[in-house]
């Protein structure tokens, strides 16, 4: 039942160095409290333990979104609309800005925040299928030190990472390709932002010169599995295959049958689920290719 | 009980200084530590707008913000929108297109649809409902939120 | 129409939009008092069980705990509900659905009584539960409520249905399933509640009808009503979801035993998981039609699963019944309509009230109609319309204000201007054109109810109007200071309305049915003709002139040259307010338990829309393109109000057909408002328009007739008569989600 929130210790500290130390002094009894959106809603339904919060917010190195050669670097904290309204993510990766754009209400986004989105680790997390197929990294750390780990092996389970006694403050998106394209779309009960989806899908993708056939195909899915995943069994089908719509619909096939593994929940049937892995993997793309026809990425 | 915290922040221009616990959320301060009864809880879990605020120039369901967490910075509600007993233009149009009803969605669109205009003074149609897509009504149907914020975004501009 | 008033027609902002824009309008969250409690209700997890025992002992010990209550602690009855009062306050053996209230508990704060209700030990002994209606009217089902699982069985009866199958050139059947809904009211359920030193006690509450209030706390105290005072807070919404005073009684019981004001309020999930919802219904109905598609028979068979306790099944059932032959004539017909219990949560009044649902079946079916004979839908809708010589469901003639006939015409050119759209279609995408018509008694259906009014002239031209149907935000206020403005001449802001203080303000019964402007308004009218009358008679008397030749504007009693004042006039005759009462109380009959039949109504109000959707073959999700809602009103007092009503109660509509449907797990599944979906600012169709009939009800005031409902009624049968054109299979099930869209196009190919 939703109540009020329970106590709790609160700890806000200025720079990343206290911020580690709260961290280990704490020794994993903690929660990092960053957009909160989830946080706070978990706290009020009683689900799970948190003693202690910390508020990374005033932590002004998690915060920024700057360019370093041709990959963009998205501290944790950064919120989702302010990335998604960033001229740089705008130009170098509008399929993000996109994503992130659409990913709740707009009080929802002006709080929610990259860092958060991925740690929550909801199999549906709008953030993530756009990074794994943008090959984004996340860069964790600790008292150990600092590691970079690729998108594609941080999620471990509904709700859980690979963070160990960490703290994820950086999102690294390296440099696409400059003829490369992606898209995102979100399927919803509702035509609103914040809906949950039923079920998300991100492609990227690169043709070759002539533009016939597809160099490199990458293509992520949400809500179909126990966390964001990549469709490699599509992606393998795809991989050099011509920019037709025969191609599009067996990717499309290929990943609703093979790659993703639907449950049936409160939002829809594992069946509608897998048949809109393959509906939106087609259009995305289809889409692509006709962009591909067109001007470069809009 | 979690420790207090002393919390400074400027609400509706005016500075405020008082001892808070972290696990207050920003509505209950508002609500019952400064009497700011305007701003209302709907849903506790941020699905609805009913708690918009203006934290630092950003609207947020001001159920998911602590008290704490607004340390140092402004926040606007409802009540800070009017000076002297004149009404905001956007207030004026929700009164003049019949856009209140119940009421009670009422101030959390309004400062939605004002921090809305205040990043975009000039919002296309489909852009007023994105931007107030998490802001529910259950009476007016948001034809006439929609008529009311067109109305005020122009009279804002001057009238173009 | 054509007539020239002062102030009804005119749009009107209504009185209390300032307030509500400053943020200064107090609903019942809004204040606190000294000493208050907070109460927090503990609910049981299952939906069907014995109480064994309840164990308050670690409860009580919890600190700034002050009182933990069971049902043995109710001085009165333990019993609650707005027409029968079936629920009990406090379950004393048995819990009946996931959701049933065992006991309460008092704290000094929210934290409190949250940890505190947790510690309250109760053993359950888990019974077999039945959540199906139809299983649970098969022989040897569990039975969910005492006395057998019929709660109710309506009944119409007109004709021989067989014989009018036997000679129908067309025969159609299906069977329709509408779901269950929440009211969704931005806000929750609340309720304050003090006892005095005297022992008398003051509610404050978010409620539709605080008369009702009063009566169920002085029923669970055992105390007479004359010590109960109810005051009506600005309410966030009702849609008949707050005419079940349950937080009232449980703050009721603390203030009583504590001596402490105590509040109630519901969080959102409360809200979703214990009050009561819309029924949802299975419908089975069969229609008969000669070769050229006049109506011969109807056959239905509506099974409304009222949950765990019947509340206001009974109406509702008897309200989706009388009104199975909509805005047809039908020479015969065979209607039974079932209230069937459940171990549900409890269902009872919400916007509609059994019409969409008896409509979606019936519009759907008339549909098919068509097709089978080859008739356009909306000639085959007007060969078949009522008008003023034939009779409806109830087998009322109306003499007059039927104009289904006209409108359904504009609904023949809304659906022609739209048809080259369907040559647009892009590809991966099907169109089609749906029509949805409605018909609503207006006013309760069982029972007559009776409003009063008492209207006060000052001497300094302003006036007071006293009259209980309370304003839930959809204008009623307003609409009595219009009303009584007219009559008397006055300006609208010369009027102060009280309607929220059960010691002031005469019960009108609830705000619900449709019938505040007709029934209470037109109380309104009548007391302030009676003022006027007086003063008319006074005033002749002075000017030595007929009453009839007597003018009275802005305070003044005016005849050719000479004028006088209010003040100047009660002055001569040691009058210091010139008071009227009135009722008003439509001339009907309820339904005959046989037959149906009755003059079930005084007036009735039609709606008919004109759906364009599109639907992606992908995904089976519907996007609005256009969208015509045609409402009649009789007379519109108040432009601004009736848009407001039409446009919320089909965006309300779109709720119930798209996305909104209460699911069971157990209890309610749904508990937050980000599992159970209300149509956004996204959702909205994307032309938009209303159109609004006036021809005028002589019986209501001005001609205005009641069509708060009306809005929403055809909503799903309009959608769903589109979306079956468009996919080519018909739709038989609410709400329309875009996986169910999706199995219908699968079962196409």
């Amino acid at each position: 039942m939703l109540g009020k929130l329970p106590s709790f210790d609160y700890y806000r500290p200025n720079t990343l160095d206290e911020t580690l130390a709260i961290v280990e002094r704490l020794n994993g009894n903690l929660s990092i409290l960053a957009g909160g959106t989830d946080l706070l809603v978990a706290m009020k339904e009683r689900r799970g333990k948190h003693p202690a919060l910390l508020d990374i917010k005033s932590v002004p190195e998690l915060n920024a979104i700057r360019g370093e050669n041709g990959s963009v670097c998205v501290g944790a904290t950064a919120t989702a609309r302010a990335i998604a309204a960033s001229a740089l993510v705008r130009e170098r990766f509008p399929m993000l800005a996109h994503a992130l754009k659409f990913l709740g209400s707009m009080q929802i986004g002006n709080r929610a925040t990259i860092g958060g989105n991925l740690c929550n680790a909801s199999p549906a997390a709008d953030g993530a299928p756009s990074l794994l197929v943008l090959g984004a990294s996340v860069k964790l750390v600790g008292k150990a030190g600092m590691r970079w780990v690729p998108l594609d092996n941080f999620f471990v389970a509904p709700r859980k990472t690979v963070i160990d006694h960490e703290l994820l403050s950086e999102v690294r998106i390296p440099a696409g390709a400059p003829n490369g394209y992606g898209v995102f779309h979100k399927l919803g009960t509702r035509n609103a932002p914040e809906d949950i989806c039923i079920v998300s899908a991100a492609v990227y993708a690169v043709p070759d010169n002539e533009k016939k056939a597809w160099q490199e195909v990458r293509i992520a899915l949400g809500a179909v599995a126990p966390t964001p995943i990549r469709a490699r069994y599509a992606e393998e089908r795809v991989q050099g295959q011509p920019i037709d719509a025969k191609i599009a619909d067996e990717a499309g096939q290929i990943a609703a049958n093979k790659d993703a593994q639907p449950i049936t929940d409160i939002r829809a049937s594992a069946e509608y689920r897998r048949a809109m892995v393959g509906v939106l993997v087609k259009r995305a793309l289809e889409q692509i290719a006709r962009q591909l026809q067109g001007t470069k990425h809009t | 009980m979690s420790r207090s915290r002393k919390l400074r922040v400027i609400v509706n221009g005016q500075k405020v200084n008082v001892a808070v616990s972290p696990s207050e959320t920003l509505a209950e301060f508002l609500r019952t530590r400064l009497g700011l009864a305007g701003t209302k809880e709907g849903c506790d879990t941020g699905d609805c707008g009913a708690c918009t605020v203006i934290l630092n120039g950003k609207a947020v369901n001001s159920c998911l913000v602590l008290a704490v967490e607004t340390e140092g910075g402004h926040v606007t509600t409802i009540e800070g929108l009017s000076s002297d007993g004149e009404l905001h233009p956007l207030q004026q149009a929700f009164i003049d297109n019949g856009s209140v009803q119940c009421g009670f969605c009422t101030p959390g669109m309004i400062m939605g649809a004002k921090a809305l205009l205040d990043e975009n003074p000039n919002p296309s149609q489909e852009e007023i409902r994105l931007g107030l897509a998490g802001n529910l009504c259950r009476c007016t149907g948001y034809v006439s939120i929609i008529q009311a914020v067109t109305a005020a975004a122009k009279q804002l501009r001057g009238g173009k | 129409m054509g007539l020239a008033y002062q102030i009804i027609g005119k749009p009107l902002p209504r009185k209390d939009a300032r307030s509500k824009v400053l943020g200064q309008a107090k609903y019942t969250d809004d204040f606190s008092l000294p000493g208050m409690l907070f109460v927090k209700v503990l609910r049981s997890p299952l939906p069907h069980a014995r109480i064994r025992s309840i164990k308050t002992t670690a409860a009580r010990r919890q600190p700034g705990v002050v009182a933990v209550l069971t049902a043995k602690d109710v001085p009165g009855a333990n019993s609650m509900g707005p027409i029968i009062k079936d629920q009990p306050v406090l379950c004393a053996d048995f819990v009946r659905f996931a959701g049933d209230a065992v006991a309460l508990v008092a704290a000094e704060t929210e934290q409190a009584a949250e940890i505190a209700v947790e510690k309250i030990e109760v053993d359950y002994e888990e019974l077999p539960a039945v959540t199906d209606p139809l299983e649970a009217l098969e022989p040897g089902a569990v039975v969910a409520h005492e006395g057998g699982n019929i709660g109710t069985h309506t009944k119409v009866r007109r004709g021989d249905i067989e014989a009018a199958f036997r000679d129908a050139a067309a025969v159609v059947e299906g069977r329709f399933i509408t779901p269950r809904i929440e009211h969704a009211y931005l806000e929750p359920e609340i309720a304050v509640v003090a006892a005095d030193a005297q022992g008398d006690v003051t509610v404050w509450s978010s409620t539709q009808h605080a008369h009702l209030d009063r009566e169920e706390v002085s029923r669970v105290l055992g105390l007479p009503q004359s010590r109960v005072r109810v005051y009506q807070m600005m309410t966030g919404g009702g849609f008949g979801g707050k005419l079940n005073p349950h937080a009232q009684c449980y703050a009721a019981l603390v203030a009583w035993k504590t001596g402490r004001p105590a509040r109630v309020h519901y969080r959102r999930d409360e809200s979703l998981m214990a009050s009561h919802k819309a029924h949802p219904f299975v419908i089975d109905m069969k229609l008969g039609a000669d070769q050229n598609g006049k109506l011969l028979a109807i056959d239905a068979r509506l099974v409304g699963n009222t949950g765990a306790y019947l509340c206001q099944g009974r109406a509702v059932i008897t309200k989706a019944g009388t009104h199975v032959s909509g805005i047809y004539y039908c020479p015969n017909i065979k209607a039974d309509a079932f209230a069937v219990y459940t171990n549900t949560v409890p269902c009872g009044a919400l916007r509609g009230y059994g019409v969409p649902q008896v409509t979606f079946a019936l519009e759907s079916l008339m549909d098919e109609l068509a097709g089978r004979l080859g008739l356009d839908p909306v000639e085959l809708r007007l060969r078949n319309a009522l008008d003023t010589t034939v009779p409806n469901t109830t087998g009322q003639i109306m003499p007059a204000s039927i104009p289904v006939k006209e409108m359904l015409a504009r609904a023949k050119a809304s659906v022609q201007s739209l048809q080259p759209l369907l040559n647009e279609t892009p590809p991966g995408k099907k169109r089609g054109i749906g029509v949805g018509c409605s018909s609503r008694g207006i006013g309760s259906i069982r029972k007559a109810s009776r409003s009063t009014a008492v209207v006060s002239l000052h001497p300094d031209g302003s006036a007071t109007v006293a009259c209980g149907s309370v304003d839930l935000g959809q204008g009623s206020d307003t609409m009595m200071a219009q009303v009584a403005a007219e009559e008397l001449g006055l300006d609208v802001d010369r009027i102060r309305v009280v309607t929220n203080d059960t010691a002031v303000s005469p019960d009108c019964e609830s705000t619900s049915a449709s019938r505040v402007t007709y029934v209470s308004g037109n109380a309104v009218r009548f007391a302030a003709a009676k003022v006027k009358a007086r003063v008319l008679e006074l005033a002749s008397r002075e000017f030595g002139c007929s009453p009839e030749e007597v003018k009275l504007k802005n305070g003044v009693v005016a005849h050719r040259e000479q004028g006088l004042s209010l003040a100047a006039l009660y002055g001569k005759y040691i009058m210091h307010v010139i008071t009227d009462v009135a009722e008003n109380l439509p001339a009907t009959t309820p339904p005959d338990p046989e037959t149906g039949q009755g003059h079930t109504a005084g007036t009735y109000n039609f709606n008919i829309h004109v759906a364009l959707v599109e639907v992606d073959e992908g995904t089976g999700k519907i996007e609005t393109l256009h969208y015509l809602a045609m409402g009649d009103v009789g007379q519109m007092l108040n432009p601004m109000a009736v848009e407001g009503q039409m446009y919320g109660g089909v965006m309300m509509g779109m709720g119930y057909t798209l996305s909104e449907d209460v699911l069971i797990d157990k209890g309610v599944a749904n508990r937050t408002f980000g599992t159970y979906l209300i149509p956004t600012m996204c959702d909205l169709p994307r032309e938009f328009l209303i159109d609004v009939i006036e021809d005028p009800e002589p019986t209501g005031p001005f001609g205005a007739k009641g069509f708060s409902e009306g809005s929403l009624d055809p909503v799903g049968a309009t959608m769903a008569n589109a979306v079956s054109k468009a996919i080519g299979v018909r739709v038989t099930r609410l709400p329309m989600t875009g996986e169910r869209v999706y199995q219908l196009l699968q079962q196409r190919k």
